[in-house]
């Protein structure tokens, strides 16, 4: 009876413990939803309930010939989508080349990448822009995603050649004899196992450029081709006119769905991660 | 070889070293010369493309990086700087496919001379298919990765060598290359040194501290939501990492507000409810130093959650079990199996988040903007070494300062990730065999 | 085969390196597309009518700022020099805080503008940068414009600006807490003892306490930013430890005190506080006018800034200007469009847009609203923000104030912070 006790106890200490965790997570989280429906443009409020709320800020993001808005939601889901596509393009084949074959440079060019991508990159963002203006991409879309598709590859092709490497080869072997190349065999056989390691490079993807706003405010000038994270920045960096209502307005509509996202990803991206990360 | 090739005559009177020199000629002459022609053709045709299209660019990029422009205005010394490098990195691709040629073009010529038998070509054209797959596969990353992470390093280590400030800044006037210039004023001129060691130490203290706490969080967190007698663990799952799913800008900012001395919520209500008077979050260094941290565990712990949850379900019973066996407490089999295990097979990505937070910018500057001031110091003091770098140069157009502690930074960020990541593998390597 | 690796690479970069100075008589060479003159305007200080362009282009490039009322307003202006002049006129809207940064790659890219937009105190930054050339303005043209724009908008005797507006900041206060304005700033301390309730978050007067706000404690005590010879700033002459400055600084931390000012207020909070009613004179900037003035309707007042030492207070006046890009292929028609831009009828316009006042002396008299006249009398004792890129360090001087607002010695924080200063300069290169 004792040990029961104990027992309950223990669960019940524990689910104390997340209920606070809970707290501290949804305290910010709550006056950020209680400040988007607040009136005025302050991010102060004397409570966490607004006294007036109101849908103003919301309308107006939608609305307002003033706003881009929805132009800025659609450059981010295009931005998100592409480099994310092409990141698993890129990155399942240069993973698949490090995993399978041996080749010059093979191991020690993944970790130098690695290690060079820990460089802070302030001054380097003055050689894209130069570069991207050289190629004519400079203020398109699609400069952009190159950047992000190519930044992240060594990361994400050594978690991706760590799980690879966790799939037998004999697998590959038995495939081989059966006659199939290298191609059938990636595509085929490996690529539906490594399905879990791929969602995460997929989903990091997708939300890099939801999150980032120093990139894009270099390479993109049109008010009309930013990212959501640029536009909704610009909203609080402005001196003397400052919207934080609208700022938080715009950034719980990114942050809803990603939420959801992150919910239904949920046991891929526990899975992919530890077996990826694990074994590079 | 076993077998005697009938025309042996004319095989051994073919000359490897002839094929090589005119392959160094040019690229593709040694190949027609070991009847290759298809080969031979593909290389001068690339030769041929390569010299048409970026000679001129070539020949522009190497008189720019190397005089950085003479006729100011004219001249634009920053994209001078940048062809010139790219226009390296070109050569250097060249240069490589060039002495592939050149040695394919000696390798063929010596198995021509020792008997061996041209296969038909379409068996040539699988073999150099199934030889070349693992570049196919990763030449468009690797070209990718050379001109999106490479090349921009390559610039800010070059500018670290440039005077590159207000007063030398083109279109006007023309940068110059100085040496080691910068490096030395870093340790001599006062605004530099004054400031330097403080803020390293703090950048340490920050580093270790906030992600320590963040794994050893996401760690706790990770064990307890573990245990099979929890229920609802998808919902609790997702409430945890929920924090990871706003971007980080936002969050930092409304903390920012939140921890106001006056009228941030957090002195108001919080404290207002346990009658603790208002304290200084934002005017006293050491509160905001614990504002920093704890606000930097908020946002990093459930990434590290998600990992060690990962980790923990793919620990096999039986270790549990065995030690339920012999009588092990639970803090044992925390301690010698669980640990362990976790911290092993996630090494590597926890180096990357002491890394990361070392040279974490947004967080610093937006929350507090490195302040508040500290007296007889350029540094706030919450400032890490980046986001002091960014206010001092910045302010004042310093980008050869900027790029010349960047590139400090980075050395030691490097230096310390590559001893970790070796001892990890090391590490690995000895369990491995045991 | 390293060997051999090394030897061709040199080899190669041997040839380049022979074979390639660029060919000067080709303009433009160097870089891609650039917009240059063939006449390059290297070194003579050169005038716009150096540049031999008369022929009517197609096109005009403007930045403007991103601020959708100024946005709106300069469209507009533009659509009517289309119509006046058959040249389209393309509006980009760019942040003015990020322009030059902008314009320093994207003008020699060949992605610059004709016309851009900044506020005066970065003219030195820009000059220094050649980013802009200096202007000719005729006697007439230069009437357009009011002698203390036209002043603000000068660098080392060349005029670079063409001023749209003027901006500074005064005291707004709320007529239903305060009925008579006082005359002196330090008699605000006096009226805070009856309205100022910290704990309720009411407050007799609120400003926040950094360099930019509190420069009337510094000047009326005989302390200065640069001093100046010959109309030039000279930067190796502080004032701001001298013997006025700290005392100055030593009233300002007493005045802090007594009204009550909470040292992390920040404008966000102060707009929140005052809007609600809380607050009775708040010092703040033109730019905040709209947002009071529709929710305190006619309870909100306007005035100067009450004396300081028993002299005017001064504020800081930035004036906002179009700059011809020194990279734009048509400075002729630019100038034209910029005078085009900031004459009496658009000011009128951009005014009643913007509803910022404008530096045209004929539209600044045509305001009819009561509100500006506290601005107006502002601007009249204000002083030009110092347009010279050494300014930038002395913002250190922020840190200074937070110091002595929170009881450190006056005398030693500036002192100290002059000091800084004087390294920064030192280090910034030139």
């Amino acid at each position: 009876m004792n040990h029961r006790l104990k027992s309950k106890l223990e669960v019940a200490g524990i689910y104390g413990i997340i209920i606070v965790m809970s707290i501290i997570i949804f305290y910010p989280l709550a006056w950020a939803l209680g400040l988007s429906f607040n009136t005025g443009t302050s991010l102060y409020s004397s409570s966490i309930i607004p006294k007036e709320p109101t849908l103003e800020h919301y309308r107006w993001l939608f609305t307002s010939p003033e706003s881009n808005y929805v132009t800025w939601y659609k450059n981010t889901l295009i931005v998100s989508s592409v480099s994310c596509l092409l990141s698993i393009i890129f990155t399942s084949m240069t993973a698949y080349a490090l995993s399978r074959f041996q080749f010059v440079g093979r191991k020690s060019g993944m970790y130098a990448f690695l290690l060079l991508q820990m460089f802070p990159v302030m001054m380097a963002m003055v050689a894209l822009y130069i570069f991207l203006n050289l190629i004519g991409l400079l203020n398109t879309l699609l400069g952009l995603i190159l950047i992000y598709v190519g930044g992240q590859i060594p990361f994400n092709a050594w978690l991706v050649k760590g799980y690879l490497d966790t799939i037998s080869r004999e697998l590959d072997d038995a495939a081989k004899i059966d006659g199939a190349g290298p191609i059938r065999i990636f595509v085929q056989i490996l690529l539906p196992l490594i399905t879990p390691i791929l969602a995460i490079v997929a989903l990091t993807n997708f939300m890099l450029p939801i999150f980032d706003f120093i990139l894009p405010s270099i390479i993109l000038h049109d008010k009309s081709k930013y990212t959501l994270a640029v536009g909704l920045y610009n909203f609080v960096t402005e001196k003397y006119s400052s919207n934080f209502t609208v700022f938080t307005a715009g950034a719980i509509l990114i942050a809803v769905p990603i939420a959801a996202i992150y919910l239904f990803l949920q046991k891929y991206f526990i899975s992919g991660l530890s077996a990826g990360g694990t074994k590079g | 070889m076993e077998e005697q090739p009938q025309s042996a005559l004319r095989h051994q009177t073919h000359r490897p070293w002839l094929a090589m020199l005119l392959s160094i000629l040019f690229a593709g002459l040694g190949q027609l010369y070991n009847r290759s022609y298809i080969k031979g053709i593909v290389f001068i045709v690339i030769e041929l493309a390569f010299i048409i299209t970026f000679a001129d660019f070539i020949g522009l990029g190497l008189w720019g990086i190397a005089t950085l422009g003479t006729i100011p205005k004219l001249d634009h010394s920053i994209f001078l700087l940048v062809y010139g490098i790219l226009s390296l990195i070109i050569l250097a691709i060249a240069a490589l496919i060039y002495v592939i040629n050149i040695r394919d073009a000696k390798r063929q010529a010596e198995q021509i001379r020792n008997g061996w038998k041209r296969p038909p070509l379409r068996e040539a054209i699988k073999q150099a298919y199934m030889n070349s797959f693992p570049y196919l596969l990763s030449v468009p990353g690797f070209i990718l990765l050379i001109f999106v992470v490479i090349f921009p390093l390559l610039f800010a280590i070059s500018l670290a060598f440039t005077n590159y400030d207000l007063y030398h800044s083109p279109p006007r006037n023309l940068v110059d290359w100085v040496g080691f210039d910068n490096f030395v004023n870093l340790v001599t001129v006062p605004i530099w040194n004054q400031s330097f060691l403080k803020v390293l130490s703090w950048t340490l203290v920050w580093t270790i501290v906030s992600t320590t706490l963040q794994i050893g969080l996401g760690l706790f967190l990770a064990v307890l939501v573990n245990d099979k007698r929890i229920k609802f663990k998808r919902l609790i799952r997702t409430i945890l990492i929920l924090p990871w799913a706003i971007p980080n800008f936002v969050t930092i900012m409304i903390f920012s507000a939140l921890f106001n001395d006056q009228f941030g919520a957090i002195n108001r209500t919080l404290l207002g409810w346990l009658n603790i008077d208002p304290l200084p979050w934002l005017t006293d260094p050491l509160y905001t130093k614990l504002a920093l941290i704890s606000i930097q565990v908020w946002l990093g712990f459930p990434f590290l959650f998600a990992l060690f949850t990962g980790v923990l379900q793919s620990i096999s019973h039986d270790a549990y079990e065995a030690a339920d066996v012999d009588g092990g407490t639970r803090w044992q089999k925390f301690r010698y199996i669980t640990l362990p295990h976790v911290l092993f097979a996630t090494a590597p990505l926890l180096i990357i988040q002491y890394t990361a937070n070392f040279n974490n910018f947004n967080i610093i500057y937006l929350f507090n903007g490195g302040g508040p001031a500290v007296r007889g110091q350029t540094a706030g003091g919450t400032d890490i070494l980046i986001s002091w770098v960014y206010k001092l140069t910045f302010t004042t157009n310093n980008y050869n300062m900027a790029a010349a502690i960047s590139l400090i930074i980075g050395v030691i960020v490097i230096v310390f990730a590559f001893f970790q990541f070796r001892r990890t593998k090391s590490f690995k390597e000895e369990r491995d065999q045991s | 085969m390293k060997k051999t690796l090394m030897w061709m690479m040199t080899v190669v970069v041997a040839i380049a390196l022979t074979a390639c100075a660029p060919d000067r008589e080709v303009p433009g060479s160097n870089n891609a597309g650039s917009g240059e003159n063939s006449n390059g305007t290297a070194n003579n200080e050169g005038q716009n009518q150096g540049k031999t362009e008369t022929e009517k282009p197609d096109k005009l490039v403007v930045w403007s700022n991103d601020d959708p009322n100024q946005l709106a307003a300069v469209e507009q202006l533009a659509q009517g020099y289309t119509q006046a002049t058959g040249i389209t006129v393309e509006i980009v809207p760019v942040s003015g805080s990020e322009q030059v940064q902008k314009l320093a790659l994207a003008a020699p890219a060949g992605n610059g503008p004709d016309l851009f937009y900044q506020p005066q105190d970065r003219l030195g930054d820009i000059v220094v940068q050649g980013l802009a050339d200096p202007v000719a303005l005729s006697e007439q043209e230069q009437a357009q414009y009011s002698e203390a724009a036209l002043n603000a908008v000068q660098y080392e005797g060349e005029t670079y600006g063409f001023p749209i507006s003027v901006e500074t900041y005064a005291v707004y206060y709320n007529k239903a807490l305060v009925d008579q304005l006082p005359a002196s700033l330090e008699e605000v301390a006096a009226l805070s003892a009856e309205l100022t309730d910290a704990a309720n978050d009411k407050y007799a007067f609120l400003m926040v306490p950094d360099f930019y706000y509190s420069i009337p404690f510094i000047t009326n005590y005989g302390g200065y930013i640069f001093g100046e010879a010959d109309g030039k700033y000279d930067p190796s002459d502080l004032g701001l430890n001298n013997e006025g400055a700290v005392q100055g600084m030593t009233a300002y931390a007493q005045f802090v005190k007594d009204t009550g000012i909470p040292a992390t207020m920040t404008i966000d909070v102060m707009d929140t506080l005052f809007l609600e009613g809380k607050v009775g004179i708040v010092m703040n900037g033109l730019w905040a006018m709209k947002n009071y003035a529709d929710k305190l309707g006619d309870q909100l007042g306007t005035a100067s800034i009450p004396t300081v030492n028993g002299k005017a207070a001064p504020s800081f006046v930035g004036v906002k200007s179009w700059f011809i890009s020194s990279y734009s292929e048509h400075p002729t028609w630019a100038k034209e469009l910029a005078l085009y831009l900031t004459n009496a009828d658009s000011s009128n316009l951009y005014y009643a847009k913007t509803g910022e006042i404008p530096a045209s002396p004929d539209a600044q008299q045509a305001i009819d609203n009561e509100l500006y006249s506290g601005f107006v009398d502002q601007i009249e004792s204000g002083m030009p923000m110092p347009n010279i890129p050494e300014m930038s360090a002395v913002w250190n001087m922020d840190s200074a104030i937070d110091f002595i607002v929170q009881g450190d010695n006056p005398q030693e924080v500036l002192d100290e912070t002059t000091q800084q200063i004087k390294d920064q300069i030192a280090a910034s290169g030139q």
